[in-house]
């Protein structure tokens, strides 16, 4: 759209399709209100939820259940004077976007599989005093060979120079104006959405702003892309 | 859950309306744009397609995602029943090994010393013409070619069919001979037949897995973590990891077990004794499925050059066998071998258990050894007395080491005794390869002229002159370096080099050829399990830079041979596959179709009827097999033969002077000499240097801590290295391990160059070292 065709809407339109909108948005809040809440209890809505999970075979699906109980379902739970993680710094550790983070702090002597120590704050999340910062949470916990793919960094000199160039990082769109985000990167190893969108280890410009509605892929669906082997 | 779904909703709902129509506001308002769409796009605008993973030799699927012309990302293929989904470090960063800076895009030819840019034209000009005119002065036995298990298959097949077809001599080989040579040896003594019987579906299935000197954890990390898996769903799943290194593979083990380097010999013949001796053998299998026969003893380690040995194998009956292991009590064998008698009746009884299904894994430990080709032949023996074998989860399985050690070296058979059916020695694998080529029977020789080592040591002595070596770095790899490097450097030798970067072998070449690499052209691969896997050109290779096959089709063409090389730049590929096709066309080796292996994640040979055979050697799976259940139809007996195989020492003991055993190897970030996962920069800061592994012991007796520098010594060589105490592994007291990636730090320099007399494989992983503070 060009400026030039919105300068030819006039004030009073913008105004009375602001109030048209409001009026809609309120009358569907109230009557969905109306039908989701009052003769639920708590409890059912919980059973509910959990059964969803155990039904649907999707492992997407079944990700994003299996972690309710887990700190970062709840974005209150946030300590402002930790260290932060910004989307510079999330995608600073990654070849791609989808790439497996290299691992930036230090690492005591290796000899192990190491999936139970790197879990030990990996799994859950947690405020680490030692890098003052809260520990991010693996979106793939059942996989315990965590230095198949991740590799601490001794230095950051190249061997050779390279003429590698990272794509432009993936961003969310809402096709409708107020639609839903679309999820714009692949979930395969990252089914569990909340271990990178909520909790006090997320980075801040990723953050839900309802991470207590666990069904993301009610709302959100995967961007796929227009050519996948296999698939079409 | 102690959050308030009820409220959570409805707060949120309330939220979304609010935002929802201040976004349907600002977007009235004018100068609040919506962003544009092409930054929106995310992953929207990339494409997925699918290829096998360029390293090691599991050949993982992968999907790498193609954006203006570029590989731009990475994800396994969920489709792919390898690995469904999962990668390893490199496989993730490997499409990164294609744009480094130095990437070689122009031929290069040496004049006054140094490599300078000519036209692809003149360079192919001068390998035509080099070639022809050695061949001239010195005979046909005067040129070789040297490739390698990361040829794709078609590459394999023209440099097959241009060395023996069209010019007639047998000067070929590949550096599978260092990786998988003892493999090929076994499989073939024992069932006569190469290449597993099982697959990796076996995982899914078996109870207990033993792995033979195999640190599966750094190696074959896929494969690693689908038996991780299997063991998280089965807690009964037992993971025996029985090594001269405790590494991580060590650790994520039920149990792990050091024996002192070379005793493995002894270790599996005690479990044969006991197996035996406690009457557990399945002699029912025994009795229908099995002979037994006996080899050669005391047959040396081809340190001499013009070394010849050819073993001979004799029958016998299973009370020889008895009385052979009488040797091999656990309490003799436990005094040498550093395992402990409890120890190994364990293992005889975990192999023994008929309840249990059982499978061995085993990869450089067991190949590169001076007595590769029976330790190969011994884990079959265990296997065959009692039965566990060609069944789901009865398997032994041999892994392999690179992308297409099985699909181009030992099925195509690029070596130098090998057509691509059969063995050059055979008449009527001479006259069906001739029949397919269309060339006389008589030009193809008879005789079997080198293995890799004694090519390198005749191109030392000048009895070959002319070299060309393709997609693989000998000038890292070849044990006692000095010597292979200064022979080809001396005076009239003519070394030409296809590579995609500059190694230490571009830098022995005269002329240097520029490869495209990877899915920078069409082509296959043949993992371990016999699937062969084919990926799309999906890049354009950089500058000149052009298939290895299409190199030697230009070179062959040049020399009068074009005739055999009918085809084009775009349907090479095919075509060759269909003639390729015709050498394997039997129910025990026939291959899928070009269609098919387009439109799958590889298909796994013997490929009848429209099927793929995932169990060899018994009725029930397999379609070659006749009976109602085994049928070992690789011997004329149709049965497999146990060959018993004695103990036998190392050719380098350690002594006072040079007290330690030097065993090298790889690293999980490092694919080999390191010349593509070096540019990659993730892996490259992971793991910039070489290092040497000291066991703590013998720092603490030597005062050593981590990055103190050592000079290690050989009576071959000398390197200085930085210690690392168990930063990653450790070996045992009197051992070092060091990486052989780092090409500044040529561990080679030190090894010893004996091999295995049957199958000629070197052992890298024993030779004789001292240590010295610097």
């Amino acid at each position: 759209m060009s400026k030039n065709k919105l300068e030819k809407i006039s004030f009073p339109m913008i105004f009375i399709f602001s109030l048209l909108m409001m009026t809609f948005v309120y009358v569907q809040v109230e009557v969905f209100d109306h039908f989701s809440t009052k003769d639920l209890d708590k409890k059912e809505t919980q059973k509910e939820v959990k059964e969803w999970g155990k039904i649907d075979d999707i492992k997407a699906a079944k990700q994003m259940y299996q972690y309710l109980d887990r700190p970062m379902h709840d974005n209150n739970f946030i300590d402002k004077t930790a260290r932060q993680r910004t989307l510079e710094s999330f995608y600073e550790l990654r070849a791609y976007d989808g790439a497996p983070p290299v691992i930036p702090h230090p690492v005591e002597a290796s000899l192990t599989l190491t999936g139970d120590s790197c879990l030990a704050c990996h799994e859950n999340g947690g405020f680490v005093p030692k890098f003052n910062a809260y520990a991010p949470v693996v979106p793939h916990p059942e996989k315990k060979s965590c230095r198949q793919c991740h590799n601490p960094r001794d230095g950051k000199r190249l061997f050779k120079n390279t003429n590698w160039k990272k794509n432009s990082n993936p961003r969310g769109v809402n096709h409708l104006p107020g639609s839903p985000l679309t999820i714009p990167h692949s979930i395969q190893m990252r089914e569990n959405c909340l271990s990178c969108h909520s909790g006090p280890a997320a980075v801040l410009e990723i953050r839900t702003t309802h991470p207590e509605r666990t069904n993301c892929l009610q709302c959100h669906v995967e961007i796929k892309s227009k050519k996948i082997w296999g698939e079409n | 859950m102690d959050f308030d779904t009820t409220i959570g909703r409805r707060e949120f709902i309330k939220n979304l309306a609010i935002s929802s129509a201040i976004i349907a506001a600002k977007a009235m308002i004018p100068g609040v744009l919506f962003a544009n769409e092409a930054d929106f796009k995310g992953l929207g605008d990339l494409d997925w397609n699918k290829t096998p993973c360029r390293f090691c030799g599991v050949g993982c699927g992968l999907l790498v995602a193609i954006k203006d012309g570029k590989a731009v990302a990475v994800k396994g293929d969920p489709q792919s029943p390898v690995n469904k989904g999962l990668c390893c470090v490199k496989g993730y960063h490997s499409i990164q090994s294609l744009y480094a800076k130095d990437r070689l895009k122009s031929a290069q030819i040496r004049k006054n010393g140094k490599l300078v840019n000519v036209p692809l034209k003149e360079a192919l000009d001068l390998v035509a013409s080099k070639m022809q005119e050695t061949i001239k002065k010195h005979g046909k036995d005067s040129v070789s070619m040297y490739g390698s298990g990361q040829w794709t298959i078609p590459d394999g097949y023209i440099a097959s069919k241009f060395m023996k077809g069209a010019i007639g001599t047998n000067n070929l080989e590949a550096n599978a001979r260092l990786c998988m040579a003892s493999a090929v040896t076994g499989f073939i003594s024992t069932f006569g037949l190469d290449e597993p019987m099982g697959c990796y579906e076996d995982i899914d299935y078996a109870d207990v897995f033993v792995l033979w000197g195999n640190n599966m954890a750094e190696m074959h990390p896929v494969l690693f973590s689908r038996i991780l898996d299997r063991k998280a769903k089965n807690r009964k799943v037992k993971i025996i990891d029985l090594a001269t290194r405790t590494t991580r593979t060590s650790y994520a083990s039920d149990k792990s077990m050091l024996f002192v380097p070379q005793t493995d010999l002894a270790i599996a013949n005690a479990i044969c004794y006991e197996i035996l001796n406690s009457g557990k053998a399945n002699f029912d299998f025994l009795k229908k499925h099995v002979s037994y026969k006996k080899g050669k003893t005391n047959i040396g380690y081809g340190l001499e050059d013009g070394f010849k040995f050819k073993d001979k194998l004799e029958g016998i009956d299973l009370d020889a066998v008895k009385k052979f292991l009488e040797d091999y009590t656990p309490e003799k064998v436990s005094k040498y071998c550093g395992v402990s008698v409890k120890d190994i009746r364990y293992l005889a009884s975990l192999y023994s258990d008929p309840k249990l299904k059982v499978m061995s894994l085993w990869c450089m430990g067991v190949n590169q050894h001076t007595r590769g080709t029976w330790m190969n032949n011994l884990i079959y023996n265990i296997h065959l007395l009692v039965g566990k074998i060609s069944t789901p989860g009865n398997s032994p399985f041999s892994l392999t080491g690179q992308p297409s050690a099985c699909g181009t070296v030992r099925e195509v058979g690029t070596l130098t005794h090998k057509l691509p059916y059969g063995v050059v020695m055979s008449e009527k694998a001479r006259e069906k390869a001739a029949k397919i080529w269309q060339v006389p029977v008589s030009k193809i020789p008879s005789k079997p002229t080198h293995h890799t080592v004694s090519m390198f040591r005749a191109l030392d002595r000048g009895d070959i002159k002319f070299m060309w070596i393709q997609v693989t770095n000998p000038m890292v790899t070849m044990p006692k370096l000095k010597r292979y490097r200064d022979g080809a450097n001396k005076e009239d030798r003519f070394i030409v080099v296809s590579d995609i970067y500059p190694t230490p072998t571009t830098e022995i070449a005269d002329v240097v050829l520029p490869s495209a690499l990877w899915f920078e052209r069409e082509g296959m691969f043949g993992n371990s399990e016999r699937r062969t896997q084919h990926f799309n050109q999906l890049v354009q290779p950089p500058g000149q830079a052009m298939s290895d096959g299409l190199q030697i089709m230009e070179v062959a063409k040049r020399m009068g041979h074009g005739a055999m090389f009918p085809w084009t730049k775009e349907n090479y590929i095919e075509k060759i596959w269909s003639e390729y096709s015709q050498f394997h066309a039997n129910d025990k080796h026939s291959m899928a179709p070009y269609e098919v292996l387009k439109e799958n994640p590889g298909m796994r040979w013997p490929y009848v009827k429209g099927k793929e055979t995932r169990w060899r050697f018994h009725a029930k799976y397999d379609p070659a097999a006749k009976g109602d259940s085994y049928d070992f139809y690789g011997k004329p007996d149709h049965r497999a033969w146990l060959i018993i195989r004695p103990f036998e020492m190392a050719p380098e003991p350690p002594n006072k002077k040079y007290p330690f055993l030097l065993c090298t190897g790889r690293v999980i970030e490092h694919w080999h000499t390191g010349s593509m996962t070096r540019r990659i920069p993730a892996l490259h800061q992971a793991v910039p240097e070489g290092y040497v592994e000291v066991n703590p012991i013998d720092a603490k007796e030597l005062g050593i801590v981590n990055n103190t520098k050592l000079k290690l010594s050989s009576r071959r060589g000398s390197i200085v290295l930085k210690a690392l105490i168990d930063g990653r592994a450790r070996p045992q007291p009197g051992e070092l391990f060091v990486p052989f990636f780092d090409e500044s730090l040529l561990i080679n320099e030190l090894t010893l160059d004996a091999f295995c007399p049957i199958s000629k494989q070197p052992d890298y992983k024993k030779c004789a070292v001292k240590i010295e503070k610097v």
